[in-house]
């Protein structure tokens, strides 16, 4: 039996370890990575695909006919990038359905690598910011934090968006909260209209290990305990930075009273 | 507030969370009606006189329902959506105000605070589990029924 379109095995291996790549780099839940590779490998014609995935890498066998074929692939999760989840996911799909010929799936996906962020800092930073403001004003703020709140949030960004990629992600969260709760106090101090909780409380907000926790929950649901207690493990870190944060700039402002 | 006004905030304050974790355009609106949701079950639960751990519970609930959903329709992981969704619901008010009590020495209101926080944020854990684990096993008995030891299938 003939792999689709001539293809050699090394070459499935190759798609594989693209799409993997690129799904785990981004964010993506454990058990997506494990299905999609597995669907991609059956897709190119592979007998049988076994795919392993942690957080920090694959490791993938293809048999065919008398070959074997196994790697490892060292990654890991470089940022979130639910766009690019979303593209590969396509992709794989297009391939099962034969719509992709696996030359065109592996030129799709090596475009999807060098493409630009889907939103550029400054939308970023001003989602940020309205983010900060509208939670700062539903949970127990008045309209005067409206703009104050919406300020601080771009020092946080600003500090988030630097040291993401040179710490782990819960550093960089433990300094964006620590900044961003200093701005909050510098602000409240300047007027007595302003409420300090509220805009506090818009900084921590956007900073929430959402996609954490749904992944979390969602590798548990899957059966991948080890995956999901890793994820969960990283969710309550980056909670306890925004709190340890948030703590530190207290304790500072209150020595200074 | 005028409800009017928290609709807006609401939905507002979940899209732009939607755009921080990356999520792609065409879903960003689905995140902010979601989010809006979430925010109104729980407001109205909480009124209702349901404890805020409770009314979290029931809002992560329909949060992760509405996102399977939304997931469906629009072929995209249920993250995009159940991530954005759950933001209102985060115990903000809580967190701050126990950091506050224990920077302050205030540690038995902080310890019951803290508490109180880690209750609600378990409770929108358990909301997520509860809704994806009934989709997950409903998923299961259909594609078990078609095809038989087909490797493993997790949810979409």
């Amino acid at each position: 039996m003939v792999l689709a379109d001539g293809l050699k095995l090394h070459e499935v291996a190759d798609l594989l370890t693209l799409a993997g790549r690129l799904l785990l780099g981004a964010g993506a839940e454990i058990f997506r990575v494990e299905e999609t590779l597995t669907r991609m490998g059956h897709a190119c014609g592979v007998e049988s695909v076994d795919v392993l995935c942690t957080p920090t890498g694959i490791t993938y066998t293809l048999v065919h006919d008398t070959e074997t074929l196994t790697r490892v692939v060292a990654t890991r999760i470089r940022g979130l990038h639910l766009a690019t989840v979303v593209d590969v996911n396509a992709i794989s799909r297009g391939l099962e359905a034969g719509e992709l010929s696996p030359q065109r799936a592996a030129q799709a996906l090596e475009r999807l690598k060098s493409r630009p962020r889907q939103y550029p800092v400054v939308v970023a930073g001003a989602a940020r910011g309205l983010s900060s403001a509208c939670w700062a004003l539903l949970l127990g703020g008045t309209w005067a934090d409206f703009v104050p709140a919406l300020l601080t949030a771009f020092p946080v960004h600003f500090v988030h968006d630097r040291t993401a990629r040179l710490m782990p992600e819960f550093l960089a969260i433990f300094l964006a909260s620590l900044v961003g709760t200093a701005a909050a106090m510098a602000m409240a101090a300047m007027s007595p209209a302003l409420h300090r909780g509220a805009l506090v409380i818009g900084v921590i907000i956007p900073l929430v290990p959402g996609t954490a926790l749904t992944g979390a929950v969602r590798n548990l649901i899957a059966g991948d305990l080890v995956s999901g207690v890793t994820v969960a493990a990283d969710a309550l870190l980056q909670a306890a930075a925004i709190a340890a944060g948030v703590a530190c700039t207290l304790a500072i402002v209150r020595g200074q009273l | 507030m005028n409800l009017l006004v928290q609709l807006v905030l609401s939905f507002v304050g979940a899209t732009t969370a939607a755009v921080l974790f990356t999520v792609p355009r065409r879903s960003l609106l689905w995140c902010g009606a979601l989010g809006s949701i979430a925010w109104f079950t729980a407001l109205g639960l909480t009124q209702k006189g349901l404890a805020p751990a409770a009314a979290d519970f029931v809002a992560a609930f329909v949060v992760a329902v509405g996102a399977e959903a939304c997931a469906r329709l629009q072929q995209t992981p249920v993250p995009c959506f159940a991530a954005p969704g759950v933001i209102p619901l985060v115990p903000g008010i809580s967190a701050y105000r126990a950091m506050y009590a224990l920077v302050n020495g205030q540690y038995p209101q902080g310890q019951s605070l803290a508490f109180q926080t880690f209750m609600m944020a378990a409770a929108i854990a358990a909301g997520l589990v509860l809704a994806g684990s009934i989709y997950h096993a409903v998923r299961r008995s259909k594609t078990d029924l078609k095809v038989e030891g087909s490797g493993t299938v997790a949810g979409g």
